[in-house]
């Protein structure tokens, strides 16, 4: 695997930190800041530290080290988690991720600064208080700090200095007393030969090593060779050291998480005894961290009541030196695996391929007088079954897109001053990848028109008897094959007068139009269409929400909107759950099979006499129990020579944006799942047909695009018009 | 004493054959080894490795071996790797 690969492994488990940090802040929101919850966050951001460590992120790994002094305070319990701290913790984590964001190229480095003072703030605060109520442990008092010595000698509750007894006051005064209940980790860390390969640096792990509190670190070269056999190439250096104790032994095996054959033994032994680590202090001979930056905040060091209750000396539980590196990553490891997008797209192409063969043979032994043998039934159950479980591998939770829905409220929070409650239901949802990857665009942008154009501000929310914060509920659930995704608001709800008359106003409707509050509605989705006041730079400039519908449409999903004046808006968003296989109809025009998606299909019908009526050459309106809905003659719009005799032909009912259509074919000939295929990858992209098919007889069927046939009809009608 | 030479400012992978080639001429001419470090922002791994061995050849060979006005980049990452006083120790 080369270096490249291995980053982009490090910038996948940055974006899965990422999704775990979002979750858990969205618990710390809730009030629910537990012990494991606060150590997920430290472990996401130091994990994200020592990756960024080694492949050279100096400005992600500076900023997550800033960010994890914090959070160590946190998780040790020096720091208490308030209101204001979370805030300062989410600002941190907004800019963390776009810190892993300018590390994969993805924009420029952010301006940190300000985030890291109120770090630093957040940090400081914390510091000076508990130093008043513990004793601070003489390991870390400045040894020409008269005072700090002095105040070593005050009896704290716990380490009380016996009144009488000098020698024991004076051990107070020795520095290793706290450290020595805690056995140091020994690390022995040789890379391997071709460490160097793809541009890896070893020094880079050491540096982070150090930042985390390396010490002793010893040279070990037997292994360099002299000078004239001595191949550039190649690694020859190891290292031992030792690391503190409170580092867990994961964090340490954490920094050498991308690298692969460097040998690496991490184990605890028993510390020196008191005289010798207080000896060593004294001359000044113990090594202190090199290259640790000068962070703004200075992790407390272990009160002596929680080194009295640290870890019983090595001897009673020795760490096995020879214990397996990371077991409980292993576990984890073998639960998941990671596989390129690729080959999974290749097995889910193969195995449409193979539905398409079975159906295929399904249809040669049928012309045989073969069909409905059991070995056939089979076949076809383990193809289909085989197909739904390929194509779950590409599904993912709905969660990959909503983790990323707080932070967008937060930044409009503080863009417009307005407050919003966020409610995210849905969130294990699965829906196909491809379906995940292009919903992020559209669904930010009805969030942004929500919370700019819904959601009051709090004094026109109190003054409309409301809470002062906005609701705005995000949710997502399958329902009939389809994947259903809300955006509602308790806003001001669309205002249809305002719509209607800015809509005459802007030329998208006649003055004197009848539309219903349903059609009024559906004009913000017309192009250009704005009501806000004054243009934002949250909601764009009025020519959002057609290209919401259009990305939605692209998706072969459909956007409603209801609303209730003063009481708030509600945007659905209907997607299929995959694009990759579709339930339609086949049915033939002419000569020409078509497969029309069932998911548009209300109802099919013979047109009774009297039912139909023809407007012009081309146009029709066929009477479905009162309800007068446009004829689409396929034949005639696609070109196709079709059966013109209404009597002779099927009308299929299908619903659309736009409402409901009849589509006019010569006959169905069956109802099944179908492999979508790309025209546009394959031929070029057609108006009114979405994609293709083969069937079983080895024909290519088109499928239609029903809300593309609908609006090419209104074309040519307008334009015969 | 031989005027001392250079060391480039960046110090990585890349520049260590070169360094690699540098001293061993000068050990082969049997010349004293008198390095700058003054302008060293980066030191890696491969080239640590040229410089000490480097510095074993001068020693068994009874030459002068010094990095003279370590940058304290220079500095910094010799002593992070555990080697500070070994290359800044003086003549080998």
């Amino acid at each position: 695997m080369d270096l490249d690969a291995i980053q982009q492994m490090f910038f996948q488990e940055s974006e899965e930190g990422l999704q775990a940090l979002e979750s858990c802040f969205g618990l710390c929101r809730e009030g629910a800041d537990d012990a494991e919850t606060i150590n997920t966050i430290f472990r996401a951001v130091h994990s994200i530290k020592g990756g960024a460590g080694a492949f050279g992120h100096e400005h992600l790994q500076a900023f997550a080290h800033h960010y994890e002094g914090v959070l160590d305070q946190l998780r040790s319990g020096t720091l208490t988690m308030t209101p204001a701290l979370l805030d300062v913790l989410l600002a941190a984590f907004d800019i963390l991720t776009d810190h892993v964001a300018a590390a994969r190229g993805e924009r420029s480095t952010p301006d940190d600064n300000a985030v890291l003072a109120a770090l630093a703030g957040a940090g400081g605060e914390q510091h000076a208080a508990p130093a008043e109520s513990v004793a601070p442990a003489a390991s870390v008092a400045p040894a020409d700090d008269f005072d700090a010595l002095l105040g070593l000698l005050e009896p704290s509750p716990a380490a009380p200095a016996p009144q009488d007894d000098f020698d024991a006051l004076l051990s107070l005064l020795e520095p290793a007393a706290a450290p020595e209940a805690a056995p140091r980790w020994q690390i022995s860390v040789r890379p391997g030969g071709d460490a160097f390969a793809n541009g890896g640096e070893p020094l880079l792990l050491l540096r982070e090593l150090s930042r985390m509190g390396a010490t002793n670190v010893a040279l070990e070269e037997p292994g360099l060779p002299p000078i004239e056999e001595l191949d550039v190439q190649r690694s020859y250096l190891g290292w031992s050291l030792e690391m503190p104790s409170d580092v867990s032994k994961d964090d340490i095996e954490a920094v050498f998480e991308f690298v692969d054959g460097w040998q690496l033994q991490v184990h605890q032994e028993a510390t020196s005894s008191l005289a010798e680590t207080a000896a060593l202090a004294e001359s000044g001979s113990v090594p202190e961290p090199v290259g640790v930056e000068a962070a703004p905040v200075i992790p407390l060091p272990i009160a002596p009541a929680q080194a009295a209750s640290a870890p019983a000396p090595v001897a009673s539980k020795p760490a096995p030196a020879s214990a397996p590196a990371g077991e409980g990553a292993a576990a984890a490891a073998s639960a998941t695996i990671r596989v390129e997008l690729d080959k999974l797209d290749r097995l889910v192409n193969l195995v449409g391929e193979l539905v398409i063969t079975q159906a295929m043979l399904a249809q040669r032994l049928s012309e045989h007088g073969l069909a409905g043998n059991s070995e056939l039934t089979s076949l076809e159950n383990l193809t289909r079954e085989l197909q739904e479980s390929a194509m779950s591998i590409r599904a993912q939770p709905m969660k990959t897109v909503f983790n990323r829905v707080p932070r967008i409220i937060r930044e409009l929070e503080a863009d417009t001053g307005k407050r919003v409650r966020l409610q995210l239901d849905g969130e294990m949802t699965e829906v196909d990848k491809t379906v995940v990857e292009r919903i992020g665009e559209p669904l930010t942008h009805l969030i942004r028109n929500a919370v700019d154009h819904g959601i009051e501000s709090p004094e026109e929310r109190l003054a409309a008897g409301k809470s002062e914060d906005g609701m705005l509920r995000v949710g997502a659930e399958q329902r009939s094959g389809r994947i259903v995704i809300t955006v509602a608001d308790d806003g001001r709800g669309i205002d249809r007068a305002r719509v209607r008359a800015k809509a005459v106003e802007r030329g998208i409707v006649a003055s004197d139009a009848m539309l219903s509050d349903e059609e009024i509605d559906n004009l913000i989705f017309a192009p250009g269409f704005s009501t806000a006041e004054k243009v934002s730079n949250i909601s764009g400039r009025g020519v959002g929400m057609d290209v919401v519908r259009r990305n939605v449409q692209a998706l072969g999903g459909r956007i409603g909107v209801s609303s209730r004046f003063g009481s708030g808006a509600s945007f659905t968003l209907s997607l299929p759950l995959t694009l990759a296989v579709l339930d339609g109809m086949i049915v033939k025009v002419g000569e020409q099979t078509f497969v029309v998606p069932l998911g548009n299909i209300v109802e099919s019908l013979r047109a009774q006499p009297g039912q139909l009526n023809h407007l012009a050459d081309d146009a029709a309106i066929l009477d479905v129990r009162g309800a007068q809905l446009p004829v689409l003659p396929i034949g005639a719009l696609l070109g196709i020579p079709a059966q013109a005799d209404p009597d002779s032909t099927v009308m299929i009912v299908v619903d659309t944006d736009a409402g409901q259509a009849v589509i006019m074919v010569d006959t169905i000939e069956d109802q099944r799942q179908v492999v979508v295929k790309s025209l546009e990858a394959n031929y070029r992209a057609i108006p009114g047909v979405s994609g293709a098919t083969i069937l079983g007889d080895g024909r290519v069927a088109l499928i239609l695009d029903v809300e593309g046939v609908l609006t090419q009809a209104r074309r040519r009608q307008a334009i015969a018009a | 004493m031989a005027n001392p030479e250079q060391l480039p400012a960046v110090l990585n992978s890349a520049a260590a054959q070169p360094l690699l080639d540098l001293l061993k001429e000068r050990l082969a001419d049997n010349e004293p080894i008198i390095l700058d470090g003054s302008a060293v922002s980066q030191l890696g791994q491969a080239c640590l490795q040229v410089l000490l061995g480097a510095r074993a050849a001068a020693g068994s060979r009874e030459l002068t071996f010094i990095i003279n006005n370590p940058s304290e980049a220079l500095s910094m990452m010799a002593d992070m790797a555990g080697c500070g006083e070994l290359l800044f120790a003086g003549e080998a």
